[in-house]
């Protein structure tokens, strides 16, 4: 912070002029000398290079001062409170105040009752020069050793508004007279004591026992199940300060997320003509993005695993079909079990994972095994192809900017350590970054390798990437200015003769109803005796229309399904085929069933 | 104004060596009529300031005194040295983000004092301001940016607004105004 000469006057324009004409002069050679960073003599003092010892100690009092409320007494009796900014440790211990404001007039005017006294706004800035400077007054400052507490100390008050203080008013209610509560008289008695003593007599009202007496209901209330136990030992303290302090670390490091710097109040796009659309829209611009030095990487990687599992036709075929298929297609992908022989998808699966880093990518894998809706599941594993460029390449210039700006910027720096914390992260990130260069290599040798690279790497990437909130959603990283589409994807042509998946009856025994989509049934096959399923089970082949089916392969009720075209006489036949060889040998006996709804897809599977 | 807390020892001129030392228990007295106690912490004759802090026990106010405005002095006792030279260290961020907040909120709070009326007015302002979103604009008080409340801030110097918004105003300046006289604030 400069002073510069124009300073005094901008006291004065505050509203409250201390510094008198004559005194100007003398006001801007102090203000010119005054050390703007007492800081830095505080450094220089505790290395031993002021003057004297005696130097020392003032020094980090006053340091201790900075952003504290005092009080300043000076000559003529006025007091004034603002909040502690500067003070000249070289010279004279002239300070400065910011936010300061009159409390007591001195001098001729005396003691003004209160309710005269007009007030003032506060002086942004206020300068005292020293010889004005009768005594400088902290109130609840405890000056120890460590001046870690003392920073600590009013960030617990922070900016933690709660309801009292919100509703508080300043100047009202503060002489209230109290009155005790006299009860009308149609007060059930006994109840003058309950409230009194709720800790000390070990809760005198239970409503729970209450309850549990008028009522019968009996209770299950553990309050741990939906509170965590606060471990309150001899060391609160301690942890809650060293909480406190990780707090503030985290808080004030760097980050190129665009929704984690605005929470914490960082301003981060650097064009500001970023509306709200695109900063917390979960669709994905259509604009191209900057992607430097990692479209080749990926592009090769989509278009050889796109090519081995589709045949060399269009990259994104796996996605589109599943999004418009509806539910039987979602339904194979569903709850991403990796033992599923659809490679098809689980290899965009294993790539996606490769190439979405970190954080992130753990929380999508941990989306996408989550049972939600199958289209949107789609729609992610979309989105994480795409995004993965976004992911690296942030993390990339996330690193460039760390270190560009970890000189640069003071509010982000880490407490003490300083730069080199700053540099230390800024390695870690290069080498996660190096090390998710290596999986993509193996990302062919088997869905299982590549899932463990995925999964080893959020060990080391929590610690260097908190920036990257797991809470983010997709849409955000299209929020920062990079696009994340691809632009050399290939374009998704839709496919129809697209080979289907389609399990043989002996691998999936029992699989649940969501396996089938594209299971048709098989032209006269052999009937296969399923273990443990009745041979009643039985569906007429070769429907003549697609039917929407529901067939519960797991149940054991020989007649809740009736194909809904079926032939009058299935049940009878059912329990006659139950006695031994069927009289039609038609009828096959069909695994898990398929589930065909009307769409144009299964017709031309036919 | 002071309580018998915190005290700082100065010496007055250089010539009375170590009569700040660290570590003494002293009473003081100043030009202004403040009167206090403490244990030097740090004293630097060039300044001829002394920091001190407050006895164990009492409250806590450090402070910083300029010996020159020292009127009276006893010497009270002795202590162990109070600041432990190598374990001294601030947090610099620390300080800056505590300034930068402390900075915030007295400009919040600013923002809510009237320029140029009394605390009567004041007063008013900040009973409204509990449940409406009120703002001084010169000396009248201005209620959801359409109702204007001028001096003397009575029912009928309501000005403004729509009817309803009027009307609310007028209600809850009524109500105000008669619990302030209620409890004489």
């Amino acid at each position: 912070m400069n002073m510069q000469p124009g300073l005094p006057s901008k006291a004065s324009t505050n509203g409250s002029p201390y510094i008198r004409g004559g005194e100007r002069e003398g006001v801007l050679n102090k203000a010119k000398s005054i050390k703007s960073h007492p800081a830095n003599a505080a450094s220089n003092g505790e290395a031993g290079s002021l003057k004297g010892d005696s130097r020392d100690g003032l020094v980090y009092l006053t340091t201790c001062k900075i952003g504290h409320l005092v009080e300043v007494h000076l000559k003529n009796g006025s007091v004034y409170s603002g909040i502690f900014h500067a003070a000249d440790v070289e010279k004279d211990f002239g300070i400065i105040l910011k936010m300061a404001s009159l409390i007591k007039e001195g001098g001729l005017r005396g003691h003004k009752a209160r309710s005269e006294f007009v007030r003032k706004p506060p002086s942004k800035t206020f300068i005292i020069p020293a010889d004005e400077l009768v005594q400088v007054i902290a109130k609840d400052l405890s000056i120890s050793s460590d001046g870690m507490s003392n920073a600590v100390q009013s960030e617990k008050s922070g900016e933690l508004l709660t309801d009292s203080s919100i509703s508080k008013s300043f100047h009202t209610d503060q002489g209230r007279e109290l009155k005790p509560w006299i009860p009308d008289g149609d007060v059930p008695q006994g109840l003058d004591n309950v409230f009194d003593d709720p800790w000390k007599r070990g809760r005198g009202w239970d409503q729970f026992k209450v309850n549990e007496s008028l009522f019968g209901v009996k209770s299950t209330f553990d309050e741990e199940i939906y509170t965590t136990k606060l471990d309150r030992g001899i060391r609160t303290r301690e942890m809650e300060e060293r909480a406190q302090r990780i707090a503030r670390e985290i808080e004030g490091e760097n980050t190129r997320d665009l929704h984690v710097a605005e929470e914490r109040g960082f301003q981060l796009n650097e064009k500001f003509d970023i509306d709200e659309e695109s900063k917390y829209s979960a669709v994905l611009p259509a604009d191209a993005f900057d992607d430097s030095g990692f479209d080749e990487e990926n592009d090769e990687l989509l278009d050889t695993c796109n090519d081995e599992t589709f045949g060399g036709s269009s990259t994104s075929t796996v996605q589109k079909p599943v999004s418009s298929s509806g539910k039987g297609y979602g339904e194979l992908r569903d709850a991403s079990q990796p033992s599923r022989n659809n490679t098809n998808v689980d290899q965009m699966c294993s790539i996606s994972d490769d190439h979405a880093q970190h954080l992130p990518s753990e929380q999508r894998s941990k989306d996408f095994t989550a049972p939600g809706s199958s289209i949107s599941e789609s729609q992610m594993g979309e989105r994480r192809n795409k995004n993965n460029p976004e992911f690296s390449h942030s993390n990339r210039s996330a690193e460039e900017s760390v270190s560009g700006h970890g000189d640069s910027k003071e509010g982000a720096k880490l407490g003490g350590g300083g730069t080199s914390a700053w540099k230390t992260v800024a390695e870690k990130e290069r080498q996660v970054s190096e090390v998710s260069g290596k999986p993509k290599s193996e990302s062919f040798t088997g869905q299982s390798a590549s899932r463990r690279s995925s999964e080893s790497r959020p060990g080391p990437s929590t610690s260097s990437r908190p920036g990257l909130s797991p809470s983010s959603s997709i849409g955000s990283l299209s929020s920062s200015e990079k696009s994340t589409l691809n632009p050399n994807a290939k374009e998704f042509k839709l496919n129809p003769n697209a080979k289907s998946f389609k399990p043989t009856a002996a691998a999936r025994p029992q699989s649940p109803m969501a396996d089938a989509s594209f299971y048709y049934p098989a032209a006269p096959a052999p009937v296969q005796q399923m273990p443990g399923m009745p041979l009643g089970y039985g569906i007429q082949p070769q429907y003549p229309g697609q039917q929407q089916m529901i067939y519960y392969p797991g149940h054991q009720h020989p007649q809740a399904f009736y194909p809904p075209n079926a032939q009058p006489q299935f049940p009878q036949q059912q329990q006659q085929m139950m006695m031994g060889r069927q009289p039609r040998p038609q009828m096959v006996y069909m695994p898990p069933p398929p589930y065909q709804p009307d769409n144009p897809y299964n017709q031309g599977r036919e | 104004m002071d309580p018998a807390g915190a005290s700082v020892a100065n010496v007055i001129g250089g010539s009375e060596g170590e009569k700040f030392a660290k570590g003494n228990i002293y009473s003081v007295k100043l030009i202004t009529g403040d009167e206090f106690r403490g244990i030097v912490m740090a004293y630097d004759p060039i300044p001829n300031f002394v920091g001190s802090k407050p006895r164990p026990g009492h409250s806590k106010n450090t402070r910083m005194v300029n010996a020159s405005f020292i009127t009276g002095l006893s010497y009270l006792g002795k202590t162990e040295e109070p600041l432990l030279r190598d374990s001294c260290w601030v947090n610099l961020d620390g300080l800056r983000a505590k300034e930068a907040l402390a900075v915030r909120q007295a400009e919040a709070d600013a923002e809510r004092m009237g320029v140029g009326v009394t605390a009567e007015a004041q007063s008013i302002f900040d009973a409204l301001s509990k449940t409406l979103p009120v703002q001084w604009e010169k000396s009248d008080i201005l209620v959801m940016k359409e109702v204007r409340v001028r001096s003397p801030y009575l029912s009928d110097s309501v000005f403004g607004g729509t009817d309803a918004a009027n009307n609310r105003v007028k209600k809850v300046l009524e109500l105000e105004r008669r619990r302030l006289q209620l409890f004489g604030t």
